[in-house]
């Protein structure tokens, strides 16, 4: 049995004032479930409905329909009237401000959630001390137990947040963006040392981003959510390698998109005809002969080549218009006919503009996506 | 970095010569403010130490001796401090209640607590006042007849009494406390309370754990400032507190130059201690607000409001809001208008409300002294307020963004008679222009010189909050476009500032319509304003019609503030 799963949840919000709409589809009919030990992510654009479902699951806004339990324990159920408040969920939160008490050291802000137990769970003093202790060390905050919260940097407040949301040893952690307010460098360590620790405690996570890369390095699985629905869950590597849909496959790195038609079937997939030429796509999907598709093309995923011989299906003439050195990659953009790929080729490679090229798709790595998205 | 200054910096022709630089126009316009700002802040309270401690060239503190040997002296120190706790204590609680209720609840009615915040911008603190006696005088006030009497026979509350001063100055300071509290709820990151949420907190443990502590700083400073006006205050002692002679400082103040022979040493000594008083404070709340400044943690994520339910008791929340609305706006407003239709004030009746007529609307208006008044509150106001904006608008830039040696000295000097009660100011501009021969005294230009004093402080902070949001790079390519310092001030900053300007013009018009406080002490027979006017008629008992006035001037500062805030300004936190 999964340890958090969502059931059609749907919330909505009133539209602000001049707005069409009387009501905003904030979330619309997720369902989704997240495996024990787990770091699950909820990844999309602002407003796509992610931190509003983060958000139902910890209580502090109230579905208008679905069910969302936890190891079994129902926290909201919109058929049986359940709604277990937020104070009594026992999950732990980390906010994208981490909401470091200001008044409070860091000692009595990772204490604070065992203290406003109800008297009968309640600890001794020394086992608060120990928790505490414990929960400061493992993210390296021991030692300024003391200090007050308002002195500590932007990482050392971010840990401090962590270490409070796991002093209660809850069973879900949720993670609200915990890394946008830290600058590109710290970001990198952090996520890192995010991952360890969640792997380390053997913690279940969801963790909200706007943030491709980050979901990319740290998710066992990931949820791409658009306008309130989610688009795709899958891997973070199926995600990339196979997105299902254009919006994914765009929000996910970057990647060429080609518009055509599927001409025939190949032992693997398709040939598809295209008005640049014609691809030979890997798809396990059934597609009509003469179904309109899109092609995805990756960057790092076509080859440039000066030496122009050979012809058929994913070989394609080119002219290239522009590069940029990336320092590891150079970027160029070749022009077939109309249209401009982006192609990118690892730091030997590099090839002065108004060069003809010949582009070499890397047949696997193509993905075929539906058209009319 | 030391490049891309010097060519910021269009260089000045080498033939001009060291003197003709130092005499630019720049530097003149800049001379000519910092002197200005200096004189009004830093001359009347040299003089004020200067007439109070120095008697024929020596050091004394005779008047000290003087003022604080009267008789009664213990009484009026008392006085003073339980009105200025008292009332401090009643807006407080009033004021931070409503406050938490509009900014983190569900309560309806917002915007109805929005517009009685700006009820003591709209009635001046004069009028305020006498609508109250309309309401608890023991022989005439309504609120004895109508409640009291009927409940308690015989028992009527009287209001000349320092439970009834401070009632009714707490009620004219809590909207301000309303607004600066639900600047603190509002600055207050929200995840800081759902955090505890998660953590297993219950909402009371919450608020008691997490929301107290976090805007305990700005509370503190909520009740030094209303203390400190409460100090200053000078209509409700005068109004109410005369009457049974209840004296506290301001009061004090007033009868010391009022006497037979003006007292003006004594005065001075009242002066002073009111001043230490009111800067203690000032200084402590100055010190709290940076101290809060440190506990906001506004966050980039967008404010969405997330208010608590009140569940059962949304219904009393509800009803505890209506009911200040009612009686902090509707019950004053509507008691002077019945008195202004009345021939001689008597508690509403049957009789009385059958006989109601605007006789005295006309009568009012036609008044000579009246119209007088109001073309010297006119001249006067207008006047200070534009002066007060040009000198804000070239000082904010002076301290905001340039390097000069000094600039903390002209904003501070800019800021200084913010700590100067009205009296306090009246005192020392009394002792300044009766000594030296700047032949102003008895003329309109001393309230205006007051005037300019009092609302400098003001000025400065509308001026510098716009200042500090136009980019430095506005101004440094007009500079790279060639614009002298005069063209870039007049076509680039100056439009740009232009919003803040009118805002804060607007609004120092408005309160220079109801200043009382150092216009009762430097005012002369002939050169009456508005407010004094109000002042006059009121202690000559004509009742009616001071409110057939009060109502005139009301409906004008109604005007005034609409504009204002059609313009989009945010006023009425500054001051009330």
């Amino acid at each position: 049995m999964a340890l958090l799963e969502i059931r059609d949840l749907v919330k909505t919000f009133t539209a602000a004032k001049g707005e069409r709409r009387g009501r905003v589809l904030a979330v619309d009919h997720v369902s989704l479930d997240v495996q024990e030990g787990e770091l699950f992510t909820l990844l999309g654009p602002s407003g796509c409905g992610k931190t509003t479902t983060l958000r139902s699951i910890a209580g502090l806004e109230t579905p208008d329909e679905g069910a969302i339990s936890v190891a079994g324990r129902v926290l909201f159920s919109s058929k049986t009237h359940t709604r277990v408040p937020a104070s009594q969920r026992g999950l732990g939160m980390v906010f994208q401000s981490y909401a470091i008490w200001p008044h409070m050291n860091v000692y009595k802000n990772v204490a604070f959630p065992l203290q406003v137990l109800p008297r009968n769970r309640r600890l001794k003093r020394s086992e608060i001390r120990e928790k505490v202790e414990r929960a400061l060390t493992v993210v390296k905050l021991d030692d300024l137990a003391t200090r007050d919260a308002t002195a500590l940097s932007g990482g050392q407040q971010q840990r401090l947040a962590l270490a409070r949301a796991l002093v209660m040893e809850p069973a879900l952690l949720l993670l609200d963006e915990p890394l946008s307010n830290l600058d590109a460098k710290l970001r990198d360590d952090m996520r890192f040392e995010l991952k360890r620790l969640q792997r380390e405690i053997g913690i279940t996570c969801i963790y909200v981003t706007h943030d491709q890369v980050e979901a990319l390095a740290m998710s066992n699985e990931v949820a791409v959510m658009r306008d309130g629905k989610i688009e795709q869950i899958g891997k973070p590597r199926d995600i990339y390698e196979a997105p299902k849909t254009r919006f994914v496959a765009d929000f996910i790195g970057t990647s060429n998109f080609i518009d055509g038609v599927i001409e025939d079937r190949r032992p693997f997939g398709y040939l598809v005809r295209t008005a640049l030429g014609q691809l030979e796509v890997p798809s396990e999907l059934q597609h009509d002969a003469g179904a309109a598709v899109v092609v995805s093309a990756r960057p790092e995923h076509i080859a440039l080549s000066t030496d122009r011989n050979g012809s058929g299906p994913n070989r394609w003439l080119g002219r290239v218009g522009a590069r940029a050195f990336l320092g590891e990659v150079v970027d160029h953009v070749v022009a077939v006919g109309p249209t401009e790929l982006r192609v990118r080729c690892n730091s030997t490679i590099s090839i002065p503009p108004e060069t003809d090229v010949m582009l070499v798709f890397n047949q696997e790595a193509l993905t075929l996506i539906p058209a009319g998205d | 970095m030391a490049g891309s200054v010097a060519t910021l910096r269009p260089r000045m022709p080498a033939e001009g010569g060291i003197v003709r630089r130092l005499l630019s126009a720049r530097n003149l316009i800049v001379l000519v403010v910092v002197a200005v700002v200096a004189y009004l802040g830093a001359v009347p309270l040299g003089f004020l130490l200067w007439q109070t401690f120095v008697k024929g060239g020596h050091l004394t503190l005779a008047n000290f001796s003087g003022a604080y040997t009267s008789v009664g002296i213990g009484t009026m120190m008392g006085n003073s401090l339980a009105f200025a706790f008292g009332s401090s204590a009643v807006a407080i609680v009033i004021g931070s209640v409503l406050a938490y209720l509009i900014v983190r609840t569900d309560v309806p009615g917002k915007p109805l607590m929005f517009a009685a915040s700006l009820v003591p911008l709209i009635i001046p603190g004069i009028l305020h006042t006498i609508a109250w006696i309309f309401v608890l005088d023991p022989n005439i006030g309504v609120a004895n007849k109508w409640l009291i009497e009927p409940l308690d026979g015989g028992h009527p509350f009287n209001v000349y009494s320092i439970p009834g001063m401070i009632a009714i100055e707490g009620l004219h300071l809590a909207p301000l406390v309303f607004l600066l509290m639900v600047a603190a709820f509002r600055s207050m990151d929200p995840s800081l309370e759902e955090s505890a949420i998660m953590s297993g907190a219950s909402l009371p443990t919450v608020f008691r754990k997490i929301t107290l502590p976090l805007v305990r700083p700005a509370l503190y400073a909520g009740i030094l400032i209303m203390v400190v006006r409460g100090l200053e205050s000078f209509e409700v002692p005068a109004v109410v507190g005369l009457r049974n002679h209840i004296w506290v400082y301001t009061s004090r103040i007033w009868q010391a130059l009022n006497d037979a022979v003006p007292n003006y040493g004594q005065a001075g000594a009242y002066a002073m201690s009111l001043l230490v008083l009111t800067t203690i404070g000032v200084l402590f709340q100055s010190r709290l607000t940076k101290r809060s400044r440190a506990f906001q943690t506004i966050t980039g994520k967008g404010f969405r409001p997330h208010p608590v339910a009140l569940g059962a008791w949304r219904i009393p929340a509800t009803l505890l809001i209506c009911l200040y609305f009612l009686i902090s706006v509707v019950l004053p407003l509507l008691i002077l208008f019945y008195a202004s239709t009345q021939q001689f004030y008597s508690p509403p009746s049957h009789q009385t409300l059958t006989h109601m007529s605007f006789g005295n609307y006309p009568l009012e208006w036609r008044d000579p002294v009246i119209r007088h008044a109001l073309v010297n509150s006119i001249y006067v106001g207008v006047g200070a307020a534009s002066a007060v904006m040009v000198l804000a608008a070239i000082a904010s830039w002076l301290v905001i963004r340039t390097k000069l040696p000094g600039r903390s000295l002209v904003d501070n000097l800019a800021f200084l008679p913010l700590t100067i009660p009205g009296l306090v100011l009246g005192v020392a501009l009394l002792t300044i222009y009766l000594r030296i021969p700047v032949p102003i005294y008895g003329t309109l230009w001393i309230l205006f010189m007051a005037y300019l004093t009092r609302y400098m402080p003001y000025g400065m902070r509308y001026a510098s909050t716009s200042m500090f949001q136009i980019g430095r790079e506005l101004e440094e390519s007009a500079h790279m476009s060639g614009a002298s310092w005069w063209h870039t001030f007049r076509r680039v900053i100056l439009p740009l500032l232009a919003p803040g300007l009118i805002a804060g013009w607007i609004y120092i018009v408005i309160v220079s319509f109801r200043e009382l406080g150092s216009s009762v002490l430097l005012y002369s027979p002939g050169k009456e304003v508005l407010s004094i006017v109000i002042w006059e008629q009121w202690r000559d008992g004509l009742l009616t019609q001071v409110s057939a006035l009060g109502v005139m001037l009301i409906g004008g500062l109604i005007v005034l503030v609409g504009i204002a805030y059609k313009l989009g300004a945010h006023i009425g936190v500054k001051e009330a």
